[in-house]
């Protein structure tokens, strides 16, 4: 299989995961698919180092956030005013209660919002959160703590899970 | 502490990555090579002005030193262009085939454990096949799709070329449904893997295909969807949108 082909079967078998992640990381679809996009970019420049890698949908994934995170400090006030303009079309098709969630999470500080996203939607254990965002595990633990504790409240009026559910998600290959 | 899914956050927060994923726009995996590649050049020739400038800065040290008192040569740069020429923009009565990454690779038929979207990829405004609340199929734009136009493609048996569609996600009672053609009433009900009615057939060789539903052709027009005459339906292709509901077959 050459390069090509091995690139676009990676991409189409990971880029929808990884931005359905990071957007539910940054609250922001333009800011998801630019972060997203950027990140396949830089994994095409240095494909081969990429795809010989432990996970190349976790180094996409890491990378992505870092762009969004860069793009967050950069222009802190532009987002804001972005995220006030687009909520509403972002969230169409949610039930409410996930609308409270998405406007939940983006009241957190980001740095509780990716450490969230990676262990509860991605699946990674803490230590490897702590690898995959460069944070001792101590730290990770108490963004962890304090971004469930932020959203307790939001969490107290969701109908409760369905218990016998079992998550597949480690499973299914999220890096 | 960090005891996972204590309180189902990890199942809403999947809801909310696979809508993320759902109303995302992401470019195709060829736009995303000619990005890596313009990085690479521009990589490049950063790299090779960055070289230049630590030997303009040398000669200018060795110049300096020397007391050669020569005039330097001032040096001539041209601007770089670096973003290729904008492509035409089609007419608007022309229609650009989509190509969506998350298309099924291959031949484009899915296994019947993903939830794909049925699309025409080929008609304007790219509709979807949906279930409406009410059991009955219709045609939807992405931005509107719900639940209801996730869908699996179920082999009558191993290997057969032969399917039902069922709905991608269960219903209230658990339970999924099939589409069926009734005379012209398309709709989902009961599966009944005998029902003539529900059988699907896949017209061509790859994607896109001819969805052929009870012995008709789906046809996609904006938000309607009718059968029509085998040949005349619109070609539709699958799109990945997650893992059905099991289980399926």
């Amino acid at each position: 299989m050459s390069d090509v082909d091995e690139f676009d079967a990676f991409y189409a078998a990971t880029s929808w995961r990884v931005l359905g992640q990071l957007w539910t990381m940054t609250g922001s679809r333009a800011e998801a698919e630019d972060a997203v996009a950027e990140a396949y970019a830089r994994a095409w420049q240095r494909w081969r180092q990429v795809r010989d890698c432990d996970s190349p949908e976790a180094w996409v994934r890491r990378t992505a956030s870092r762009i969004a995170i860069s793009a967050w400090r950069k222009a802190v006030n532009r987002l804001r005013a972005h995220h006030r303009a687009t909520p509403d079309q972002d969230v169409a098709g949610l039930g409410p209660d996930h609308v409270a969630l998405v406007h939940a999470l983006r009241q957190i500080p980001a740095d509780q919002r990716r450490a969230i996203v990676l262990h509860h939607l991605v699946g990674l254990s803490v230590a490897e959160v702590a690898d995959e965002v460069g944070a001792p595990v101590g730290t990770i633990k108490a963004r962890l703590l304090r971004g469930r504790r932020a959203l307790a409240g939001w969490l107290d009026d969701l109908p409760g899970p369905d218990r016998t559910e079992t998550t597949t998600r480690k499973e299914n290959g999220n890096g | 502490m960090a005891e996972r899914d204590e309180t189902g956050l990890d199942r809403h927060l999947a809801v909310l990555g696979e809508h993320g994923a759902r109303i995302g726009r992401l470019g195709t995996p060829e736009q995303a090579r000619r990005r890596g590649e313009r990085r690479r050049r521009n990589g490049r020739l950063a790299a090779a002005a960055s070289s230049l400038a630590v030997v303009a800065v040398f000669a200018g040290v060795y110049a300096t030193q020397s007391g050669s008192g020569a005039e330097p040569e001032p040096v001539a740069s041209a601007p770089v262009s670096a973003s290729p020429s904008p492509s035409p923009s089609p007419s608007p009565s022309v229609v650009v085939p989509k190509v969506d990454p998350s298309a099924v690779p291959g031949d484009g038929v899915p296994t019947q454990d993903l939830a794909v979207w049925l699309q025409a990829t080929r008609t304007g405004g790219y509709p979807l096949l949906t279930a409406l609340p009410d059991g009955t199929l219709a045609a939807t734009g992405e931005e509107a799709a719900t639940d209801g136009a996730l869908f699996a493609l179920v082999p009558l048996s191993p290997g057969a070329e032969q399917y039902q569609l069922k709905t991608g996600k269960a219903g209230a009672g658990g339970e999924q449904g099939c589409a069926q053609r009734d005379g012209d009433r398309l709709a989902i009900v009961a599966c009944d893997a005998a029902d003539e009615r529900q059988r699907v057939v896949l017209n061509g060789r790859a994607a896109p295909f001819e969805v052929v539903l009870g012995g008709r052709a789906l046809e996609l027009t904006g938000s309607s969807v009718t059968a029509v005459a085998p040949g005349k339906g619109t070609p539709l292709t699958f799109i990945i949108r997650g893992q059905a509901d099991g289980p399926v077959g």
